[in-house]
């Protein structure tokens, strides 16, 4: 396992969460270790339910009331935030890490203007800062994003789904925040809105040098973005490698798996390859191996025994019995 | 709105039957004053006559003569409004602080003894009669502890604050908390309000019972909702997120409630005032229904129709106004 | 009968399953078996006639007399226990009443559609939007104060309440799919009502009712505290007009227990709708 280095702007050693429900308690995240470096874009990849949404809150300190206290560490640069008490913790959501969510739709206030969105944090972080300030700031960053200033006064439900992301995505940036956590920041648009997001993701992340925590499911988006990508399976990372390691040579049966059911235009028409079974139920996980059900390469050692990650090349890692008997 | 007022007027009016002066005048067969009676109230005309004639009226602010004193009813109306109204109003106040602020504790502090203790609360203060809980008050409060009055809205031999008085402009809104102020009669004021506290308490905790529940259901609904986290993502103080983003987002639908509590209110009005003898609409009521005096009783239901239809349309304007949605 | 016993279930489960809810559900229970216990063997609990003024008036409580006696010289303990009788009965009659017509009613209404269902819904928001106790007040008078008058009063104003919930629920499941598809394979709005729609409006309708029973109480008792109706009747209500008349005075159990008990048989219902509401509503957990 690799050391703290200076380069790591995020690291999480050994984080663990677990929700409180009615029948028993959930295990979401289970002693995960992961860094993101600087400039990077580290994307984190698995199913519903596979935990990862969970650790962008973790992150940000925003778990539910629902959710234990966690157990392990999270450094972002010199800091080990998870010890910070909420008076500290919150001034550096939004300037430091920020955050974009899924649904642009209920992430904004729907009786606050977009203008007043952006002021009101800008002068939440900075009192001093004066109405004219903020607003100029305000102005500036909504060119960046191809939104035109009279629409400050405009309320949530009057842009279309494309612009409110555009919105979440310049209230995240104008503080100039060093990490972007991006939780599925496509899945709520259509197709064509989405690239467009991602393109104007790309760009805004060479002109600001954005290091970004990517959160989803769409592989698609993945390869258009990522640098590494880590595979998350019922709460524990099953592979961590660089991009095209990952697409051309994947270790893990199930990051195989997830390759493979991508649907594609060409070769004509096939049947959808799927992964059988279902995710886990995350109270009552499977004995060894969470994988091991729907696995078609399980043998014994996979249903008594968890895998733990292990080099696969240089800067690659997985977690899978498979690879001890190369 | 309007046609609220119209479908419950028409109503009313069908529903009385026969000869009112029958009713009332039973022990006296003569007819002779049956007739008088009659031919007073134009009782003589035939019914769509009558009824054309009495809606005419009522556009023009004309609600017919009281079967007893021959009196007109508006003005009798007209004359016992303020009282209401302040009654009312005051109650309002109370019921609406009381209801959020307890419901709000209640959504954050969900699951614990205190939020239990609110629900429980709510429930209580809306089962309680509230012609009992003024009697109790008055008790507690009046007979026992001799701190404030337990009847009346002034002191018994007190004049009647005289509103703002400035050369031309005479300002009386019969509102004797308001008026006393306007008149800088600081003395006054203080009776008038110690006359006020117990009866809007009495009426303003029953109605607040509601207001607690609704607040706290859809407090609770508002908190979990994306654009709270979203804003605490970006590291907003607690007290901002709860104000500018849970409560105002949770308070939207209990605007629209309101309209209905005030039928609620006026309900309870009727009862308060019969407690607490205040001279409003309420009592006015329960007495024209002593006196079996039907045109009043009649012409009281047309009044309270009309104010629900008029505070209904105020709160349609007013939640168009605070929910952007809507608005545009 | 399958539909009444998957109604008794769904309104009984409730007591016996664990679930949020089960503790105000089972509090209301437990009050109203109480007060109807009381009412029921009232004379087995005391003595004395509550219609008989045969006592010296106005004495505070004592061994004697364990509640004091009224103003009229009645023994008050008398007329606690008896004074609920008038109002429960009242109350029922009225639910009764009110169920068996405003249900059909919203049914009806929200399976026509059409003008017609606007033309009813717009009679029943009249009817709701007005103050209950001033509407009944009026029926009263009208009609006379008898007993059953008093349930039809309170009855006309509540058909509004189970209306509203009825036709909103079966608005609602009348466009879900299944619906449709059951009327494509030839099921009648009679098997679709029973199969589809009754389950799902069961509950909210017991909530309405719970509501509208204290509700009932509340206004029955308040038309009974105006003076509206037969004052020679034992009844809460009553009790609380004659008591006003001395409290100033400081006799404070002449309205005290009574006005104690109209608050709990009204709560008892109110527990009991609230944890019915509860439960039905996901949202509260």
């Amino acid at each position: 396992m690799s050391t703290r280095t200076s380069q790591d702007l995020l690291r999480i050693e050994d984080l663990t969460v677990e929700y409180r429900t009615l029948e028993g308690n959930a295990k979401a995240i289970q002693s995960v270790t992961l860094d993101l470096k600087k400039g990077e874009t580290l994307a984190l990849v698995g199913e519903s339910g596979s935990g990862k949404s969970t650790l962008g809150l973790a992150v940000m300190g925003l778990l539910p009331p629902a959710a234990k206290k966690p157990t392990g560490k999270i450094f972002f640069g010199e800091m080990e935030v998870t010890s910070l008490d909420e008076g500290r913790l919150r001034p550096l959501r939004g300037s430091k890490i920020a955050m974009i969510f899924q649904d642009p739709m209920t992430s904004l206030n729907p009786v606050k203007k977009i203008g007043d969105h952006f002021t009101e944090y800008i002068r939440a972080h900075n009192p001093r800062t004066s109405k004219e300030e903020a607003l100029k700031l305000t102005e500036s960053i909504l060119k960046e994003l191809g939104i035109r200033t009279e629409r400050l006064s405009d309320y949530p439900h009057q842009f279309s789904g494309g612009m409110r992301q555009r919105v979440m995505i310049g209230l995240a940036l104008v503080l100039n925040p060093e990490l972007i956590i991006a939780d599925e920041p496509t899945t709520a648009l259509d197709v064509i809105v989405e690239a467009q997001i991602i393109e104007q993701l790309r760009e805004l992340r060479e002109k600001f040098s954005l290091s970004i925590l990517l959160i989803t499911h769409n592989m698609g988006i993945v390869a258009q973005m990522a640098d590494r990508v880590a595979v998350m399976y019922a709460g524990k990372i099953a592979e961590v490698a660089p991009v095209t390691e990952i697409f051309l040579n994947p270790s893990h049966p199930y990051t195989q798996a997830l390759l493979k059911s991508i649907p594609t235009v060409e070769g004509g028409r096939r049947v959808l390859n799927v992964i059988p079974g279902f995710p886990p139920d995350l109270r009552n996980l499977p004995s060894g191996c969470a994988f091991h059900p729907r696995c078609p390469f399980a043998f014994e050692r996979c249903k008594v025994e968890e895998p733990k990650l292990q080099h696969v090349s240089a800067e690659g890692l997985a977690a899978c019995h498979l690879l001890d008997r190369k | 709105m309007v046609l609220i007022l119209l479908s419950v007027v028409f109503l009313l009016i069908r529903v009385i039957p026969g000869n009112p002066c029958l009713f009332k005048v039973e022990k006296y067969t003569n007819p002779e004053v049956i007739a008088t009676c009659t031919k007073n109230l134009g009782l003589d005309q035939p019914l769509y006559v009558q009824f054309f004639g009495y809606f005419g009226g009522v556009l023009h602010g004309n609600l017919g003569l009281s079967m007893i004193d021959f009196e007109p009813i508006s003005g009798q109306l007209f004359s016992r409004f303020p009282a209401t109204l302040e009654l009312t109003l005051c109650s309002f106040v109370v019921s609406v602080v009381v209801g959020v602020v307890l419901g709000a504790i209640g959504a954050q502090r969900k699951g614990t003894v205190v939020d239990g203790a609110v629900k429980v609360t709510g429930i209580l203060l809306y089962a309680f009669p509230v012609f009992f809980l003024g009697m109790i008050f008055q008790l507690i409060f009046g007979v026992y502890l001799h701190w404030l009055p337990t009847g009346g809205r002034l002191c018994a031999g007190c004049a009647v604050p005289a509103g703002l008085n400035l050369g031309p402009i005479h300002v009386q809104t019969g509102l004797y908390t308001i008026d006393s102020l306007l008149a800088g009669n600081l003395s006054a004021f203080a009776d008038a309000a110690s006359h006020l506290i117990l009866p809007s308490l009495a009426l303003g905790l029953v109605i607040s019972g509601v207001f607690i529940r609704i607040t706290r259901t859809n407090l609770l609904e508002t908190l979990r909702a994306d654009y709270v986290t979203a804003a605490k993502a970006r590291g907003l103080k607690g007290r901002t997120v709860i104000f500018g983003y849970a409560l105002r987002n949770a308070l939207l639908p209990v605007v629209t409630v309101m309209g209905l509590q005030f039928a609620l209110l006026l309900s309870g009005a009727v009862l308060t005032e019969t407690e607490f003898n205040i001279d409003g609409l309420g009592r006015y009521l329960v007495l024209k229904v002593y006196q079996l005096d039907y045109t009043a009783i009649q012409g009281t239901v047309v009044l309270i129709a009309i104010l629900i239809s008029v505070i209904a349309l105020l709160v349609d304007v007013l939640y168009a106004y605070i929910d952007p949605r809507v608005r545009l | 009968m399958s539909t009444l016993g998957g109604a008794a279930g769904k309104i009984f489960a409730p007591l016996v399953r664990r679930g949020s809810g089960r503790t105000l559900i089972l509090s209301g229970v437990a009050i109203i078996v109480a007060v109807v216990a009381m009412s029921v063997f009232a004379p087995y609990i005391t003595g004395a006639s509550p219609t008989s003024a045969i006592y010296r008036p106005n004495l505070a409580p004592s061994t004697g007399h364990p509640l004091g006696t009224d103003i009229g010289g009645r023994d008050v303990l008398a007329r606690v226990v008896y004074g609920g009788r008038f109002l429960l009965v009242v109350a029922f009659l009225a639910v009764l009443i009110c169920m068996a017509i405003g249900v059909p009613i919203g049914l009806a209404s929200a399976y026509r559609g059409g003008l017609v269902d606007r033309v009813v819904t717009l009679l029943m928001d009249s009817i709701y939007a007005f103050p209950s106790l001033v509407f009944s007040l009026l029926i009263i008078i009208i009609f006379g104060p008898t007993l059953v008058n008093y349930s039809l009063a309170i009855a006309v104003v509540y058909i509004p309440s189970y209306f509203r919930v009825v036709r909103s629920q079966t608005l609602s499941v009348k466009q879900l799919p299944y619906v449709d598809a059951a009327h494509s394979v030839g099921a009648g709005y009679v098997s679709v009502i029973r199969k589809y729609i009754w389950p799902n409006i069961i509950p909210s309708v017991v909530v309405v009712a719970t509501i509208n029973f204290a509700d009932a109480i509340l206004i029955t008792a308040g038309l009974d505290f105006i003076g509206v109706g037969d004052l020679l009747k034992p009844d809460w209500g009553v009790d609380l007009y004659y008591g006003r008349q001395t409290l100033l005075a400081g006799d404070w159990w002449t309205i005290v227990f009574s006005g104690v008990m109209i608050l709990i048989t009204a709560l008892g219902f109110s527990l009991i709708s609230e944890g019915y509401a509860e439960r039905t509503n996901p949202k509260l957990r």
